[in-house]
């Protein structure tokens, strides 16, 4: 269903399977994929046709404005994106702004692999003074997610995301500016989530009624209207 | 990997079938009917408990009037004659009445983690009755009448994995593991349905005239198997699934290798191959579909598989190698006589083939290279997907259709491109076509700058990420992608429902249309009743029994 929910959104490209499975990868970790991508919906559904652009780059760091596309669609390329980058520049920021479904990168991370060193990704909240904190490496089978209490005085801004390559090992918060990680209030690590994860293999995925209702009417919208000559379509 | 050659496959020893019987029987699996609440006509509430190594499992049926008028083997039917679950554990009163309120309702229902497969099936309208009646009357069905069919019952869709709320494969795999390997839980249903037909027949006839009915002997239960109907659905499967369909081809061709590489090449090796020679082409003769052309296809393949049956005879004293045996009949046959050589080669040789069975699962992870170097993938292309490439994509045939989904039970249908409704939804099932569109994007990216990576290359071209990664990844898989242009006018999806029916293990394919096909399964399957008792396996090829049924 929600390879469909992707193959409907995805008129722009990207990789609908992979995007699905990242949704699902975060609800079967008890991270709520599915509510994040119903929240971000009313920006997603009409921007599609405007692919991401990379609007400042040097040898270290790329500016990238996102238009408002769904992480779970692009988490992907710009993981490979930066991995590219890191291999000719040892390690390389990604500035990502306009971005939505942000919690997508943790998943992304996830199920990501390379060769060597680490990935760490930060952004703000929308609604609070948190800052989200994951990271893996090529070492850990699981990524580690954090929460950073900010002040108010932070300056982080909203509907932005950073990434970092390291060729270092990483524990998240040793990668990025300090005042942003000083207050850590939440931390998940591997085996908290391969615990998740046993769980919900035994019990299977729970969704919201509401929600499961809402990605299955976005998703059939992918199917087409029988006809009696369509049904000769699969029949003859 | 062919689709010609792989719409030529037949039902081999691996087939899942095959293997899954083995395991009831090796493992002697306790199947006992724990319920059977019908009433005179046969409908009501039925329940099996089954009692493998590790789990406890309940298969439950609820069989209902259907009118005749509205009995179909289309996805899209509404009512059937049966309709079941196999779940975990044993089916207490609160969770019968959930599945009484799901079950029958099949795509619209809602099941849980604890059930592995949902399934339907319908009655034969021309063997059922026939069955009931002739018990009734104490006497054996006609053999004649059975050999036409072959089942009581139909299925006509069979889900599994994670659909509807039942246990994702993963869980199936690491926690079910009775049924732990491709579509184990999908084919017991089947056989289990099989089971309760044989059940249902013979209580109505006891019912109809309960002094008079007998019991269907043994010979003539084991020669009745379960039909299926199966249609587009199931192409999509092979397309979407790549990695694994390239292990299952990768299996079967290595259990070729293994018989003729290990195989004794004895007096008495030849004497078995000979006379399973003999027995598929009786299974040929009596296959009785309405397909012209699949009768013909039998007719030649049977023919082929004498003359090459003489050949061979002639020859037992003077033959040095199976080499010899094959090289002759790839120079003198038709690829489906091939493959049919093929398959009864692989069977006479289970202490060298069967351990393969534990190698058919794969974890289909699709793992790229964005640092991989642009002008490599470029490369890569053109080596594993020159047929891609050689096809004119200029030419209207080559998109001349679309794949869909319908909005009714999101049944894949095939349209013709400008004609029908749907292209600007349509299924990504044009493989060739893909190809064709990241490599021209590619070539223009590489005109401008030869040293990107493939990463940089999808950070530009998101919409060719899909296939890239598919095709990074198959390059380290022996067998690839199916080579054809699903696109293409002349596609011919009754090649892909044959090549995966063929790993299920159905046999009498009756193509109904190039869109779908009838087939049998588990005929000449033991019994449940069987199973403790000595088993030969090689229930391959049925034929009809020798036997004086018509008393």
């Amino acid at each position: 269903m929600l390879k469909r929910f992707f193959e409907h959104l995805n008129h722009f490209g990207g990789d609908y399977s992979e995007s699905a499975e990242n949704v699902t990868w975060l609800q079967l970790h008890g991270l709520r994929g599915v509510r994040s991508l119903l929240d971000a919906w009313p920006d997603l559904h009409h921007i599609t046709s405007q692919p991401i652009d990379c609007i400042a780059t040097n040898a270290k760091e790329s500016v990238v404005n996102m238009h408002n596309q769904s992480m779970f669609a692009v988490a992907g390329s710009l993981i490979d994106k930066i991995v590219c980058d890191r291999a000719s520049a040892g390690s390389y920021t990604l500035q990502l702004t306009n971005c939505r479904n942000r919690i997508a990168l943790v998943a992304a991370l996830a199920q990501c692999r390379f060769a060597d060193g680490s990935i760490t990704a930060y952004w703000r909240a929308e609604k609070h003074l948190l800052l989200h904190i994951v990271t893996t490496s090529s070492a850990s089978q699981f990524p580690r997610y954090q929460l950073s209490k900010l002040s108010e005085s932070d300056e982080e801004q909203y509907n932005v995301a950073t990434l970092i390559c390291s060729p270092l090992q990483s524990n998240g918060i040793d990668t990025i500016p300090e005042v942003l990680a000083k207050n850590v209030v939440l931390e998940i690590g591997g085996t908290e989530l391969a615990s998740r994860y046993e769980q919900g293999l035994q019990d299977g995925i729970e969704i919201d009624d509401s929600e499961f209702a809402s990605i299955c009417e976005i998703a059939d919208r992918v199917l087409v209207e029988a006809t009696e000559k369509s049904r000769q379509g699969a029949g003859e | 990997m062919d689709i010609e050659r792989l719409g030529r496959l037949f039902p081999y020893r691996l087939s899942f079938m095959r293997i899954l019987v083995r395991r009831l029987m090796q493992e002697k699996w306790r199947i006992q009917r724990v319920r059977f609440d019908l009433d005179d006509e046969g409908y009501g509430v039925s329940i099996y408990e089954i009692q493998a190594p590790e789990n406890l499992f309940s298969f439950v049926v609820f069989s209902s009037f259907l009118d005749p008028s509205r009995r179909s083997d289309r996805v899209i039917a509404e009512e059937w004659d049966m309709t079941v679950t196999l779940c975990e554990g044993r089916v207490d009163e609160h969770r019968l009445e959930r599945f009484r309120q799901n079950v029958p309702l099949q795509e619209n229902g809602r099941l849980d983690s604890g059930c592995l497969v949902l399934s339907r099936a319908n009655k034969s309208a021309r063997t059922f009755e026939h069955v009931v009646s002739a018990l009734a009357e104490g006497k054996q069905p006609s053999v004649a009448t059975m050999a036409k069919v072959g089942y009581l019952y139909r299925t006509t869709a069979v889900y599994g994995s994670g659909k509807f709320g039942m246990a994702d494969w993963e869980k199936v795999r690491t926690k079910y593991r009775d049924f732990g390997r491709p579509f184990s839980a999908e084919m017991f249903s089947c056989y289990m349905i099989r089971q309760y037909s044989l059940d249902q027949a013979e209580f109505l006839a006891r019912k109809r005239s309960p002094d008079k009915a007998v019991p269907m002997q043994d010979t003539l239960k084991r020669y009745i198997g379960i039909g299926n109907a199966t249609g587009l659905g199931m192409a999509p499967y092979l397309i979407n699934h790549p990695m694994l369909i390239s292990r299952w081809i990768e299996i079967r061709e290595t259990a070729l290798a293994k018989a003729l590489q290990h195989g004794e090449f004895s007096p008495q090796a030849l004497i078995r191959f000979a006379s399973l020679v003999k027995k598929a082409m009786r299974h040929l003769s009596e296959i009785a579909t309405e397909n012209k052309d699949q009768n013909a296809i039998n007719e030649a393949t049977r023919v082929e598989a004498g003359e090459f049956l003489q050949w061979l005879e002639a020859g037992l004293e003077t033959l040095q190698s199976w080499q010899d045996v094959v090289a002759h009949y790839n120079d003198s046959c038709s690829v489906e006589t091939q493959e049919l050589l093929n398959t009864l080669l692989i069977e006479i040789y289970p202490e060298h083939v069967n351990d393969l069975e534990e190698d058919m699962c794969v974890a289909e992870c699709y793992e790229h290279s964005p640092e991989m170097s642009a002008t490599e993938l470029r490369d890569l292309i053109q080596t594993n997907y020159d047929w891609a490439l050689e096809v004119d994509f200029t030419a209207e045939q080559t998109r001349a259709v679309f794949w869909y989904r319908s909005e009714e039970k999101m049944e894949p249908r095939i349209g013709s491109r400008g004609i029908d409704t749907g292209a600007d939804r349509e299924l990504n099932v044009g493989i060739a076509w893909s190809v064709r569109r990241c490599y021209d994007a590619l070539a223009e990216m590489l005109d401008r700058d030869d040293e990107i990576s493939v990463g940089e290359f999808l950070f530009e071209c998101p919409q060719h990420r899909q296939v890239v990664r598919r095709l990074q990844t198959l390059a380290k898989f022996h067998y690839g992608d199916i080579r054809t242009n699903f696109l293409d006018v002349d596609v011919m999806p009754i090649h892909l429902l044959r090549c995966k029916l063929s790993f299920f293990g159905v046999s009498k394919f009756d193509p109904r249309s190039r869109f779908w096909v009838r087939n049998t399964m588990f005929q000449g399957a033991p019994l449940v009743s069987d199973i403790g008792q000595e088993f030969l396996d090689d229930w391959c090829f049925p034929v009809i029994p020798d036997e004086k049924f018509d008393a």
